[in-house]
């Protein structure tokens, strides 16, 4: 597995692992008419959440690189001794691990069913740009659901719930107690939270 | 005389168990600390929660989240549409009905009309994508869930009855079967039975009839132990994981 990336990939690579924030101008150039036209892009890209890790599909194996090349390495190799650096001309140093296909299943289930991680994996579009193809979280295992679930072995359930809350103006209570009665309502009401909490700092 | 203001607040819960093909509704006014909330988790045990933000009301939510470790994932707003027609539209197609059952959720109003609830699910069905995906169609079952038929537990009592084994250890490890109560009752040879006797004892129910009725199954297969051997020993050992292996031949 040689890794001589070009500048240009490292780039790519570095700006969908990093965790930090990252604004690139990237320009390239090409020939036409004997005249150098300058093209800009605008590339910008939302910081990768901690709780995300991402795999690059190389077809028959995949890889990491910064954060989450060193996670990998933990919990596959049990030893940060396997991450690699890449540091072709004029770019930042990134780090990288490569990954088996099997090692890449053992690490999708660690992932998603134990540690709860997401998972984005990214292939290769036919213009050599990095595009999501598959995405799954703790609760959403559909993409991965074949490889996960092979081995009889698996038996956590995957429920995933949604949560709203409705807030309506301002429910008023009137506190007109003694302070031995309010003791003696804590006592007899436990299931109103509201009043106990706040009434007990009246008592304090 | 002194006055206290309280915000009168209502938590809408929506749970979708995709293996299961279940849909789970409940709506339940809830105090500062959410303690309802934390019981139903506890119950629930969900791997992922979607929220339309982590910050301002949601923050307390937030964190009961994480102390229960529940993976929290932030979709847009508007997703938690108010407007019921297009999640009512989704649960007709996802929904199975009986034959002569009118096809239309609108049957289940008692679950329907929990319009909190609803924008819950209407978020999560949006998140999970389920309407794409033409295997889901027509198989869902949609009910409300009643904490009032199980014991309130909390993470805390969870955790220091130690219930639970880690999670991640595998069911064949001596860590799953001697660490834990769930472990030490768990015997089970099928991937389904560790499920239910997860979710057993996760929800220990309140019911006096329902729990003899458990009991008496139970009783029949002590008494019964050549029927019993046989079961465990032959029969369920070639019994494959019904609900994973349904979706896949579904695909």
């Amino acid at each position: 597995m040689c890794r001589c990336e070009s500048t240009k990939t490292v780039h790519q690579l570095l700006q969908i692992s990093g965790t930090g924030n990252y604004i690139l101008l990237v320009f390239d150039w090409f020939w036409s008419s004997s005249l150098i036209h300058l093209r800009f892009r605008f590339v910008s890209h939302h910081q990768k959440p901690a709780t995300t890790v991402r795999f690059f599909d190389r077809s028959d194996y995949y890889s990491l690189h910064a954060e989450d090349a060193l996670l990998a390495a933990k919990v596959i190799f049990k030893s940060v001794a396997g991450v690699k650096t890449m540091a072709p001309p004029n770019a930042d140093e990134l780090q990288y691990i490569c990954l088996s296909r099997g090692n890449f299943e053992l690490m999708l289930r660690e992932l998603l069913l134990v540690q709860n991680y997401r998972v984005e994996v990214y292939t290769k579009s036919a213009k050599s740009e990095w595009t999501v193809e598959y995405k799954a979280s703790p609760g959403n295992l559909t993409a991965f659901e074949s490889l996960l679930f092979q081995s009889n072995e698996v038996v956590s359930g995957t429920s995933i719930i949604g949560l709203f809350l409705k807030v309506e103006g301002a429910r008023r209570v009137s506190e007109s107690f003694s302070h031995a009665q309010v003791v003696l309502c804590c006592t007899t009401c436990p299931r109103t939270n509201h009043l106990k909490s706040n009434m007990w700092y009246r008592i304090i | 005389m002194t006055e206290y203001t309280f915000p009168n607040q209502t938590v809408g819960v929506a749970c979708v168990e995709q293996h299961e093909r279940l849909i789970s509704l409940s709506e339940f006014d809830d105090d500062d600390f959410f303690a309802e909330l934390e019981a139903m988790l506890v119950v629930l045990a969900p791997k992922e929660c979607v929220l339309p933000r982590t910050d301002g009301e949601y923050a307390r939510i937030h964190t009961l989240l994480e102390r229960n470790s529940v993976m929290v994932s932030v979709v847009k707003r508007a997703d938690f549409t108010a407007d019921t027609t297009g999640i009512v539209q989704d649960l007709n197609n996802l929904l199975y009905f009986e034959k002569g059952q009118q096809e239309s959720a609108h049957v289940l109003a008692d679950v329907t009309g929990q319009l909190v609830a609803m924008s819950a699910l209407a978020a999560t069905v949006k998140y999970l994508g389920l309407v794409e995906d033409s295997c889901n169609l027509g198989h869902f079952h949609l009910g409300l869930l009643n904490l009032k038929r199980f014991v309130h537990l909390d993470a805390a009592a969870v955790y220091a009855l130690n219930l639970l084994p880690r999670p991640g250890t595998s069911p064949a490890s001596a860590a799953y079967r001697w660490q834990s109560i769930l472990g030490v009752l768990d015997r089970c040879r099928t991937p389904q039975g560790h499920r239910l006797m997860a979710q057993w004892v996760k929800q220990p129910l309140r019911n006096e009839a329902i729990i003899k009725e458990r009991h008496d199954i139970v009783e029949c297969f002590v008494e019964a132990s050549c029927t019993r051997t046989d079961l465990y020993d032959n029969i369920l050992r070639k019994m494959p994981d019904v609900m994973v292996s349904d979706a896949s031949w579904c695909a």
